[in-house]
């Protein structure tokens, strides 16, 4: 989530969810991967949630929300960190996903499988992807 | 420039920030946004022993069984009209004199019109019964 009060929304719907599940999680996979796949959906389910009442492309509910981050109190970032924003943005969904685990949250392969259920040679595959198309987007713009 | 590299370079970081004390306020937040659940209360010793319950069903399935089975005993039992004249002509011992008796003038006109007796019949009876005929 990129907006703070959309962060806000998501983080509480997902608290709310992991209460109302946990007698249902039956420890197939770790804590952290089952609470981390829920925020994960939830954060989907929202963006989805409010391009459908906008009538307008999850891409774009995103890119609103990019032209107010520099503005926004609870970003302190530079130039650089407001670019990279940008590119992350501009990839798909699911690659937006793979990279911020894996670039900010430096989560090993293995974890960011368990959480996605995406095997980590498709998991390395995309990163190398999103990778490449950031540095494509930073040099050109 | 063309040069730029992600993985040649620290990590460039997010650029959020968590609002001051923004973490100590969540769980109260959470708490006051969970669906109201209405509390199942779940007495912590029974009431009465099981085996009381158990007695109580076996008595009311054992009393329902046995009034269905005397229902049906009843219904079953009903002989249809075919059966009651069968039995009033073969194996009742009623006079004519008695049948006569139960018999009252509606019924007689019902049976004019119901039972077709030819004047053969009617003639055969009348030469073979002491009729007597009453003026």
């Amino acid at each position: 989530m990129i907006d703070h009060d959309d962060t806000d929304d998501v983080l509480q719907n997902t608290f709310i969810k992991v209460f109302q599940n946990l007698k249902s999680f039956k420890g197939e996979s770790k804590l952290f991967s089952w609470v981390y796949r829920i925020a994960t959906n939830e954060a989907i389910t929202f963006v989805s949630s409010k391009a459908k009442k906008n009538n307008i492309s999850n891409e774009e509910v995103q890119q609103k929300a990019l032209q107010n981050l520099q503005a926004d109190e609870y970003f302190e970032g530079d130039a650089m960190e407001l670019k990279l924003q940008q590119a992350i943005t501009s990839l798909p969904d699911k690659q937006q996903l793979v990279f911020k685990m894996k670039y900010y949250e430096d989560l090993k392969y293995e974890e960011i499988s368990e959480i996605l259920g995406t095997s980590v040679g498709a998991l390395k595959a995309s990163y190398h992807h999103a990778v490449k198309k950031i540095e494509d987007f930073i040099n050109s713009h | 420039m063309n040069d730029f590299k992600l993985d040649s370079r620290p990590n460039i970081k997010s650029g959020f920030k968590a609002p001051d004390a923004y973490f100590e306020s969540l769980a109260d937040r959470v708490m006051l946004n969970l669906p109201m659940q209405e509390v199942k209360v779940i007495p912590l010793y029974k009431r009465r022993p099981v085996w009381v319950t158990s007695a109580a069903a076996a008595l009311v399935l054992s009393l329902s069984l046995i009034l269905n089975k005397n229902e049906a005993a009843k219904k079953t039992a009903l002989p249809d009209n075919k059966a009651i004249e069968n039995y009033f002509a073969y194996q009742a011992d009623i006079s004519s004199y008695e049948l006569l008796q139960n018999l009252d003038v509606e019924d007689v006109s019902e049976l004019q019109e119901s039972v077709n007796i030819s004047d053969e019949a009617i003639e055969e009876y009348l030469a073979g019964e002491n009729v007597y005929l009453y003026e």
